[in-house]
């Protein structure tokens, strides 16, 4: 079981369950937790974020009815995505939440569609050729 | 059962050692009047009466000041256990008194003091029926109240039974009524009995004073609200 | 799945205050927090669960089995932390943990040892040199050395700074590694309870107001505020308890969407914390809703 960095904010509107669901689904969709990889247990997990048993518990059974995890009993809950297509959307959704973010930004300063097009095809080659170096 | 009566006499009694005044004071008092057992006056039964109403009044004082009747309610102990733990330290120092007042006295005798007497089976009645009527004056007040709200009555009690006592040692013969001084007399020249029938009425009386005593202290206890 | 706890109506009376058909249930491996104003009968509730105090009405179970009044068999599986801590001063730690493992059948007197350190205290130190917070942890340290799979504290941290109530938290914390172990909790500072609790209990006035779980109540409720003249008969009815002032309301409310539409304009709806919900109840309750 790999270290896993989950920060959760009291202060956000958002519910802490939630939070810690959309955490670790990201954890999951971006690679981080692999497949199979085990999990903090509820317990150890509630202490760590100083929440309830019961907000990480809900967490966990969400994410296994979405089919993110699968909860073995008396070991513990592990990364099984057994829904592949909800996997790739879960991604999808990823890419089009940056790509907003970068539209936003663009906008800001006044590029144009064609700037940013422009921008994207040299960095996806980039990113293909793993010469792209992250800022 | 009676493993938690046991380990609750020695709670108590641990608790009055590790204060550090009143253990060793109670414990050299103790000693000291068993020894005076020897002399069987009246004087060394009122000792008697001293170190049940000091063990008595120390224990409970000791509960007030640290709080600790509540905690001893939370713990699996039956509150029946801890008032039996309490009449069972009334017998154990009863018990070491009269080790220590044998022992005492056979040294005297062998040692070849003439004038001292083996201690009579009278007189360890007596003993039992001082303290018998001592606990009867505290422990229901006690156990029903609490320390901090008993403390003024046994208080009062002990000191009337006391400063009674005191009167019949300090009484001089002279003016008052002829009968009183008889028996006050007659009480302080033979405090205990001295033949076997008399000596098993007065051990029956302390066994049928505590036969009373303990059902009724258990039952007030076991009603008792923290 | 058995409760840790279940109180079903507990009733007990005084002659200036009732305590009446007070009932909840704690599931085991659950943290509950039973919150109320000082005098509401969090003290009393949990007198009558520990049988300290004879009760009118009502019956407790621990762990599945009746709670006798003079029930020692039960209490083997109890660990209390009371408020006032019994313990004679001039006895040292390790004296009183000596005097104490002979009552319990499961005592372990090496987690005992391990706990008193852990927890930073000195055996040797007598319990009256002991700071009140260092006696709580005594009285935790004791609670938790005989294998008590249910540990009731009763206003743990009341008088005790910030740093020793998130010490007392982080202790929690390690209590529930263990999913056998259950805690009921009582304070009037819901700050310590915010985090930890599963369940939350809350008691007013003598009588149960809520029993439920702290999610739920922290997602239904929300803090509503705006302009006094735009709350309308029908929007105080969607409210649990209002507070006004010369500039504006400020009210808890179940319904808050609908009651921010019926607002309208100047509003905002903000989370509410326990003490919110609390207070508000409590104040609506005053109000006469």
């Amino acid at each position: 079981m790999g270290n896993v960095s989950i920060s959760i904010s009291q202060s956000s509107s958002k519910p802490i369950y939630r939070q810690i669901e959309d955490k670790v689904r990201s954890l999951i969709v971006a690679g981080e937790l692999g497949d199979r990889e085990g999990l903090p247990s509820i317990r150890t997990l509630a202490r760590d974020l100083r929440v309830s048993v019961l907000t990480v518990k809900r967490a966990y059974d969400d994410l296994e009815a979405e089919g993110f995890l699968t909860s073995v009993q008396g070991k513990g809950c592990y990364v099984s995505v057994r829904n592949k297509e909800l996997f790739r959307e879960q991604r999808m959704r990823n890419v089009e939440e940056k790509l907003d973010d970068a539209a936003s930004e663009a906008k800001l300063i006044g590029m144009t569609l064609e700037e940013l097009q422009t921008m994207l095809a040299i960095v996806f080659e980039e990113e293909k050729h793993g010469t792209r170096v992250k800022g | 059962m009676a493993n938690n009566i046991v380990n609750l006499i020695r709670k108590d009694f641990c608790a009055l050692w590790s204060e550090k005044t009143m253990g060793p004071t109670f414990v050299g008092l103790l000693a000291m009047s068993a020894i005076f057992a020897s002399s069987l006056t009246f004087s060394s039964l009122i000792f008697v009466f001293l170190i049940a109403s000091a063990y008595t009044l120390n224990i409970f004082s000791l509960e007030e000041k640290f709080r600790t009747e509540r905690f001893f309610a939370s713990l699996p102990v039956r509150r029946r256990d801890i008032v039996l733990a309490r009449y069972g330290e009334i017998w154990a120092i009863a018990g070491a008194y009269f080790v220590v007042a044998y022992l005492a006295n056979a040294v005297s005798i062998l040692v070849g003091k003439t004038e001292v007497r083996p201690i009579p089976l009278g007189y360890c009645a007596t003993v039992l029926v001082i303290l018998a009527f001592t606990t009867s004056f505290t422990f229901p007040f006690y156990f029903k109240l609490g320390p901090a709200k008993a403390k003024a009555v046994t208080t009062l009690l002990l000191a009337s039974v006391m400063a009674m006592a005191v009167a019949i040692i300090a009484m001089r013969p002279s003016g008052g009524s002829h009968q009183v001084m008889k028996a006050v007399s007659a009480v302080r020249n033979s405090p205990f009995p001295r033949d076997l029938p008399h000596t098993l009425l007065l051990m029956g009386v302390a066994i049928l004073l505590w036969g009373m005593l303990i059902p009724v202290t258990v039952a007030l206890y076991s009603r008792r609200d923290f | 799945m058995e409760h840790a706890l279940k109180v079903n109506s507990l009733s007990k009376h005084y002659p200036g205050f009732t305590l009446s058909d007070v009932s909840f249930g704690l599931e085991r491996g659950a943290v509950m927090g039973f919150i109320g104003r000082n005098g509401a009968g969090k003290t009393t509730t949990i007198k009558l669960i520990m049988g300290l105090i004879r009760k009118d009405a009502g019956s407790v179970e621990v762990l599945g089995r009746e709670m006798g009044r003079d029930d020692s068999d039960n209490k083997e599986k109890i660990g209390f932390v009371y408020d006032e801590h019994g313990f004679y001063g001039n006895m040292t730690i390790r004296t009183i943990g000596r005097l104490i493992a002979p009552f319990y059948r499961n005592w372990n007197p090496e987690e005992f040892a391990r706990l008193v350190m852990e927890f930073g205290l000195n055996p040797s130190r007598k319990a009256g040199e002991l700071s009140r917070g260092q006696r709580t942890k005594l009285a935790l340290a004791l609670a938790l050395a005989h294998g008590a799979e249910l540990l009731v504290l009763d206003e743990p941290t009341s008088g005790l700074d910030p740093v020793f109530r998130s010490d007392l938290v982080d202790i929690l914390y390690c209590v529930i590694q263990d999913e056998r172990k259950s805690i009921f909790f009582s304070t009037h500072n819901t700050t310590d309870l915010e985090r930890i609790a599963d369940y939350i209990t809350f008691i007013e006035d003598g009588k149960i107001v809520f029993s439920e779980s702290k999610d739920a109540l922290l997602e239904r409720y929300r803090i509503v505020k705006g302009p006094r003249e735009r709350l309308s008969a029908r929007g105080r009815e969607m409210c649990v308890g209002i507070r006004e002032t010369r500039t504006g309301f400020e009210a808890l409310s179940a319904s808050a969407e609908d009651l921010a539409a019926l607002v309208g304009e100047d509003v905002v709806v903000e989370k509410a914390n326990l003490e919110d919900i609390m207070v508000y109840c409590v104040k609506g309750a005053a109000d006469g809703k």
